[in-house]
Formats: C-alpha cells, sequence, structure tokens
C-alpha cells in the first residue's frame, strides 16, 4: 500500500447521500487512489471518534464533504459530525509532525457561500461546490487528486472520462447485484468498496496511446 | 511519464469474497459485451462487402 493515496472521506453515510458517496468512491479508485472511512471497520470495540482519528492520522489526504450540515426534519438541529472530523484534520495537520503537516484537503459543499452562514471560519480555504450532481463530484476529486504529491509525474485521465466509466458500471451494477443476491438500495461500504475494486480490475484504463 | 495503466491500477485490500465474486461476475459481462461489438462489427463489415 501506498502510504501517500490514503483519502480520508469525511461525508455523510445516509441513502440520500449514496449516490454522491458512490460517485466519490468510484472517483478515487479510478484515479489510483485508496478511500478511508470509518465504516471500513465494523468494530464496536473501538470507539468512533478514536477510529476516526487513528484514520485521519493515516490518511494525508482527506474529503470533507459539508454539504449536509443542515437541520434535521426530526430534531431540528444540525448535523455537525462533518465539521468535527473536518476540524481533526485541520488540527492534525496544524498540530502534528512533518507528516501530518503535509496534508492536503479538498472540502466540498452544495453551494459556493453556504459554509458562510454556519462555518465561516474556514473561509479563505478553497471550498468547491458540487450542487448534489454525481458528475461534479467526479470532476473534482479528479481534479484535485491529479494535484497531490502522490500523482507527480502521472496523468490520471479528465474527470469528464472517469464520469463516463462511472456511468458503465452503474449501467453493470443491476445485473452484478442480481447475480450476486445484493439488494442494489442496501451495498454496505465495504460492499461498494469490494464491487467497484472488482469493475476496475475488469475494466482497467486502456494504455495511453 | 508513467502510462496510464501502469500507475493507475486501484489499491485495495487482500482478496475477500465479494470482490471475487463480482469480479467473475463483470467478467462475465465484459465478455459478453465485447462479443455483441464484435458481431456488430463483423455485421457491419458484412454488409459493407456486400454493398461492394
Amino acid at each position: 500500500m501506498k502510504e501517500g493515496r490514503q483519502v480520508f472521506i469525511n461525508c455523510p453515510f445516509d441513502r440520500a447521500y449514496r449516490p454522491l458517496l458512490r460517485a466519490l468512491l468510484f472517483a478515487i479508485h479510478d484515479c489510483g487512489f485508496r478511500p478511508r472511512s470509518a465504516l471500513e471497520v465494523q468494530d464496536s470495540g473501538e470507539v468512533r471518534v478514536q477510529k476516526v482519528i487513528r484514520i485521519i492520522g493515516e490518511s494525508p489526504l482527506g474529503i470533507h464533504d459539508i454539504s449536509r450540515v443542515e437541520l434535521d426534519p426530526s430534531s431540528h438541529l444540525p448535523r455537525f459530525n462533518m465539521p468535527l472530523e473536518l476540524g481533526l484534520f485541520m488540527g492534525a495537520k496544524a498540530y502534528g509532525g512533518t507528516d501530518q503537516q503535509a496534508k492536503r484537503a479538498l472540502i466540498l459543499d452544495s453551494d459556493p457561500y453556504r459554509y458562510h452562514k454556519f462555518c465561516s471560519d474556514i473561509a479563505g480555504q478553497d471550498i468547491q461546490a458540487h450542487g448534489n450532481k454525481p458528475q461534479v463530484v467526479i470532476e473534482l476529486v479528479r481534479n484535485w487528486l491529479s494535484t497531490t504529491p502522490a500523482t507527480k509525474g502521472i496523468v490520471i485521465p479528465s474527470g469528464s472520462l472517469v464520469a463516463k466509466r462511472y456511468k458503465f458500471y452503474r449501467a453493470e451494477l443491476p445485473a452484478l447485484c442480481a447475480k450476486l443476491r445484493l439488494d442494489p438500495r442496501r451495498l454496505t461500504f465495504h460492499d461498494d468498496m469490494s464491487l467497484v475494486t472488482a469493475w476496475l480490475d475488469e475494466n482497467p484504463w486502456a494504455p495511453s496511446a | 511519464m508513467a502510462t496510464v495503466r501502469k500507475v493507475l491500477r486501484p489499491l485495495r485490500d487482500g482478496d475477500n469474497v465479494t470482490y471475487a465474486q463480482a469480479r467473475a461476475v463483470f467478467r462475465e459481462i465484459r465478455l459478453e459485451r465485447e462479443r455483441a461489438e464484435e458481431e456488430k462489427k463483423a455485421a457491419k463489415k458484412k454488409v459493407a462487402a456486400k454493398r461492394k
């Protein structure tokens, strides 16, 4: 495992966010990186925040989607896990050793300036808006990963091409789920990771001309 | 510049059952798709040859 290619994903994991999460996972894998998340290990013995801290420490890169910081319809309270984990990531970068100081983050939101209203301290960071569109997420992730030190000397194909491959993958997913008796609406993070890597291994990028 | 194929190999954990089974099914789908494309090409060639 190349350490420089681990990407911590800080995003919601509810069903409504699934289309964006799947696009995110696909783009990260297709660009040759590895997504890391608190969901990757199901161990009730490890306290969640400790798991998050451990994974952040192991990941030089982090994608933070704060688009779902909004009022929960039932509790009328905002969801703060994403800003909290973004804070942990920024704290590791600010106070950690040399490796941690080299951390890089991509911050995503649905609209360009929405964060000003609830998290203005991050103003000045380069925050990208995805408009809740999977294709835009793929392009933003690809463009960001292509600027990281791990891709020095490597050309990552354009986001539009990665998005095109994602469409092919999505088109083949129902047949796969039917054969493996998986419910496409109930795929776990682990399922998604396995399916994406399996598809990519069967459909690698053609050699560049 | 390294080639895309050489460098952009997705990173993964070791083998797992879902991965192995999914890969086998995706292979079937890919082979089926390639077969269909070949047949389509062959049919096109046939039509072109007849026109000549």
